[in-house]
């Protein structure tokens, strides 16, 4: 049997191999020319306890896990039972012949009792060989050539010793031979050409960005799941005359970053949840010392310390909100690496246009999952663009004819020219008070309102340059999809599945928190059922968006709030039930 | 505002700022008279310096001086400067503020900063009050200390400021009385001259709701230690001593040739990305797929 889209979990305990032995298949799905998606799920915990890696693959370009998986290898008992209803009939179990698996329930599964650890402590004397001793047997069941996943595994252990590649490479081949054996189905899978596609996490693409677009400071305080984008960066920025620095905490960060900004560098912070409640304060500096800044945030799931490793989207109101007083901000969020490395791109011009912060909204699922991607979209379309920033020339007319730099001069466009500290013949200077054009503290009336209504003449263009939604599906559905980041995959999924059981649908994806593009989310949506998707409880999406449509609109919330992202099927059923029962 | 077309500074009054609001006879004044004559004299064009501050009356230092100033946040003065050192170390980047501010709601990023040993220099006036907030206990009042919000008496010991920065591994300590404003500018040129973090604690009075630390209070209290000392043990030793004398130790107490922060971090002085940057391309495709390709 020839499978066209194949999903394959590894599963384990922290420490078991799960990872790498994912990382060897995903690549080596890569190298066939396949796309792959993997959701990770692993605890906050470095040991002991169960993790897993599914991977998807298809030829085409797909975006999110799916209902089911075809494979399964278990390195520890409890994963059997954990994920055997997410196995679809007729799919593959591979366990350790030494759990007991007499009562597993189902019998429209291959169960493959294989001695993984037995074999690795005859050949190695060490069980943690047990992971690609499975890969291979795994390897053999889906009829990829031994030869290609030792290629990965040689790649992915680069720079380790000689005899631990040709252990690993040993381990692969005896998973094989023993494959050879007891194997009862075998199945094929597609095979494309690898025109050199990357796989990628948005939390790479996300660094990646940053580079690209010429921030040259980042400072942060590590916390999951945005850690790897400060570990990027501190491994390349000072390729690029750039620096990171790890912060006493993430209040210090964004302010190191600000003062970075003030000084005339693009300049960057990332954090997560906790860390940006902490930074809440600052984004209020930025907004009003007319800082550019650019706040790159990976939420994860619940509030206080929650659910450090997994998937939600339930920090859209305090992004939306954080901040006292009228705070300028604009929020981007990414669903691709790709628009993770375009939205981190645009989000420095788009701060140092308008002088402002501008969030980067990421989630767990789409900032640390891989993708195989195309190519990463860095092409002419993205440029430098430094907004008003004096030239040599605007300062030597500023000496000539002895005018007096004014930070915050108020001009029609309420953009006020930066110059940077430092340039002889200007004053720069900054201030967190309402203040006087100058930058002198000032809290009377005349001063106050200009400088509000200066503040509020540069959000008014800010739609120009943010991310438009995107529209999938036909425009005269009378049903439609609503939807951020991790919902992508299965929303598009749940479009062409609803349409095989005759109900129409789109979808509508925001990839612009703030500013919204209201008469365009409203003419797409006008007098249709609406089914906001939305990865928390308090239906933050829906609400956010309810003032679009007024009371006389349909509009329905599919919420989850498991740690995980929406499986397509989970909104084919909700929106099904949510039919069923309007008519 | 004299106007400084052709940078040549003549006189200190280039350095003068917005008149200010700080009440007649506060010990602000001493520390702003002290800190422009320091520029002055160490001929730093308003230009090239910055100064920034935190929130309190202290905190409207950079309204009251003509340079480069930021105005930021109650406490975070410290990480801002930070920030604005590393992108460019061209700047003098003077750090101003208050005792509650610093020592305070900042105290983690005044021994960060102090642990870093980042070239800035760091002025406190230290009032042992809040004032803007109109008067409640700080980080540096005593034990017992009757204000607005403590009026049972305060509770909490103070600390010794000095002893934090020392300890914390900051290599210019200095404390100074903002009476003796000679004295006071000297330190502050020594600390802007020391490359690496200087922290100069001011005695610097209320005299709206601080009585009891009065100009004469500390004239009388205070001691002149003769600094600096050779070891960090050395100073910290001498300046407990002072302390259980009953006296405030005033003067020079350490000063440390090491590495700072930026040097190390950039292996060269007077490093500016700011300036790196703009001869900077966009970087190459090929630059960054290497990047992702090399990922492992
Ligand atoms: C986050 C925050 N909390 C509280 C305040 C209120 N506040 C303003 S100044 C100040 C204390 C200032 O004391 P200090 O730093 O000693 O400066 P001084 O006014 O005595 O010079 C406080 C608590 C604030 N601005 N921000
Ligand atoms: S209240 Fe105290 S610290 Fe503030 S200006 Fe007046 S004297 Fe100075």
């Amino acid at each position: 049997m020839k499978l066209k889209d194949f999903s394959v979990r590894i599963a384990g305990l922290a420490g078991d191999g799960s990872l790498l032995a994912g990382e060897v298949l995903a690549y080596t799905l890569k190298r066939r020319g396949l796309y792959t998606v993997s959701v990770r799920d692993f605890p906050s915990n470095i040991r002991g306890l169960p993790t897993s890696l599914t991977i998807r693959a298809n030829v085409e370009r797909i975006f999110s896990w799916n209902d089911y998986i075809d494979a399964l290898i278990a390195l520890e008992p409890k994963a059997v039972y954990s994920h055997l209803k997410d196995i679809r009939s007729e799919g593959v179990i591979i366990i350790d012949e030494e759990f007991k698996s007499e009562n597993l329930v189902r019998d429209d599964v291959y169960l493959y009792p294989v001695p993984l650890r037995k074999k690795a402590r005859e050949m190695f004397k060490k069980e943690i060989f047990k992971n690609v001793i499975a890969l291979g047997f795994l390897g053999y069941v889906f009829n990829i050539e031994p030869e290609e996943i030792k290629n990965s595994i040689i790649f992915y252990l680069k720079g380790k010793s000689g005899e631990i590649i040709e252990n690993n490479i040993k381990a692969l081949e005896e998973g094989y031979s023993l494959a050879k054996n007891l194997l009862k189905k075998r199945y094929e899978i597609e095979k494309s050409t690898d025109i050199g596609r990357y796989y990628l996490s948005g939390n790479e693409a996300v660094a990646l960005g940053a580079i690209a677009a010429g921030c040259r400071f980042f400072a942060a305080y590590p916390i999951t799941p945005s850690t790897e984008v400060f570990e990027f960066l501190a491994k390349h920025m000072p390729k690029f005359g750039g620096v990171t620095i790890q912060c006493e905490d993430e209040i210090a960060s964004i302010n190191m970053a600000i003062g970075a900004s003030f000084a005339g560098l693009r300049a960057m912070t990332s954090t997560s949840g906790p860390g940006m409640d902490l930074k809440t304060e600052a984004i209020s500096l930025a907004s009003m010392a007319e800082v550019p800044l650019v706040i790159y945030h990976a939420q994860r799931g619940g509030p206080s310390t929650g659910l450090p490793t997994k998937t939600g989207q339930e920090d859209i109101n305090h992004i939306l909100f954080a901040g006292h007083g009228d705070v300028s901000r604009a929020v981007l969020v990414p669903s691709t690496p790709e628009e993770s490395f375009e939205f981190t791109f645009r989000a420095f011009n788009i701060a140092e246009k308008y002088q402002i912060p501008v969030i980067v909204l990421s989630e767990q699922a789409v900032s640390q999952n891989q993708q195989t991607v195309d190519d990463i979209p860095y092409n002419g379309n993205l440029k430098w663009e430094r907004g008003k920033i004096l030239s040599e020339e605007e300062v030597s007319e500023y000496i000539k004819t002895g005018k007096i730099y004014e930070r915050y001069e108020l001009t029609e466009d309420g953009i006020s020219p930066r110059a940077i500290p430092g340039t002889k013949g200007v004053i720069v200077r900054y201030n967190s008070n309402e203040k006087t054009p100058d930058g002198f503290i000032d809290e009377e009336n005349e001063y106050r309102v200009q400088m509000v209504q200066k503040r509020l003449r540069k959000l008014e263009r800010i739609i120009e340059d943010v991310p438009e939604p995107e529209f999938y599906g036909n425009k005269n559905a009378p049903n439609i999809l609503v939807g951020i980041g991790s919902s992508l995959g299965p929303m598009r999924e749940s479009v062409h599945r609803l349409k095989n059981e005759g109900i129409e649908i789109s979808y509508l994806r925001i990839r612009t928190l703030m500013p919204l593009h209201e008469d365009y989310i409203y003419s797409l949506t006008y007098n249709k059922n609406v089914f906001v998707c939305e990865l928390n409880s308090f239906s933050q999406l829906k609400n956010y968006l309810s003032r679009i449509w007024g009371r006389k609109q349909n509009v329905y919330s599919i919420r989850k709030y498991s740690g995980f992202p929406f499986k397509p099927s989970e909104i084919i059923s909700e929106v099904k039930k949510i039919l069923k029962k309007e008519n | 505002m004299e106007k400084l077309l052709n940078f040549e500074i003549t006189s200190v009054k280039a350095y003068e700022g917005k008149k200010s609001t700080w009440c007649p006879g506060c010990g602000d004044f001493g520390v702003l008279a002290a800190l422009k004559q320091a520029l002055f004299e160490l001929g730093i064009s308003p230009y090239d310096a910055v100064v920034i501050s935190g929130i309190g009356c202290s905190s409207k230092f950079p309204d009251y001086i003509n340079t480069n100033a930021f105005h930021t946040i109650h406490g975070r003065l410290l990480p801002v400067a930070t920030g604005v050192k590393l992108a460019n170390q061209k700047l003098n980047v003077i750090v101003t503020g208050g005792d509650g501010d610093g020592y305070g709601i900042g105290g983690n990023h005044f021994m960060h900063a102090a642990r870093r040993n980042i070239n800035l220099t760091y002025i406190v006036m230290n009032n042992e009050i809040y004032a803007l907030t109109k008067g409640q206990v700080a980080p540096t009042s005593p034990y017992g200390f009757v204000k607005g919000t403590t009026p049972y008496g305060s509770k909490d010991n103070p600390i010794e400021p000095c002893l934090i920065s020392l300890s914390a591994g900051a290599t210019f300590v200095a404390r100074g009385f903002s009476g003796d404003t000679k004295n006071l500018k000297e330190y502050i040129k020594e600390g802007i001259k020391h490359k690496g973090f200087s922290h100069i604690d001011v005695l610097s009075p209320c005299v709206t709701f601080n009585e009891e630390y009065s100009y004469d209070y500390f004239r009388e209290n205070i001691e002149l230690l003769n600094g600096p000392f050779a070891r960090r043990e050395e100073a910290i030793a001498k300046i407990m001593e002072t302390w259980r004398k009953g006296k405030i130790p005033v003067g020079i107490f350490y000063v440390e040739e090491k590495k700072h922060y930026e040097l190390d971090i950039f292996g060269k002085e007077d490093y500016s990305i700011v300036e790196e940057f703009k001869t900077q391309k966009m970087p190459l495709k090929e630059e960054l797929l290497k990047l992702i390709e090399n990922k492992k």
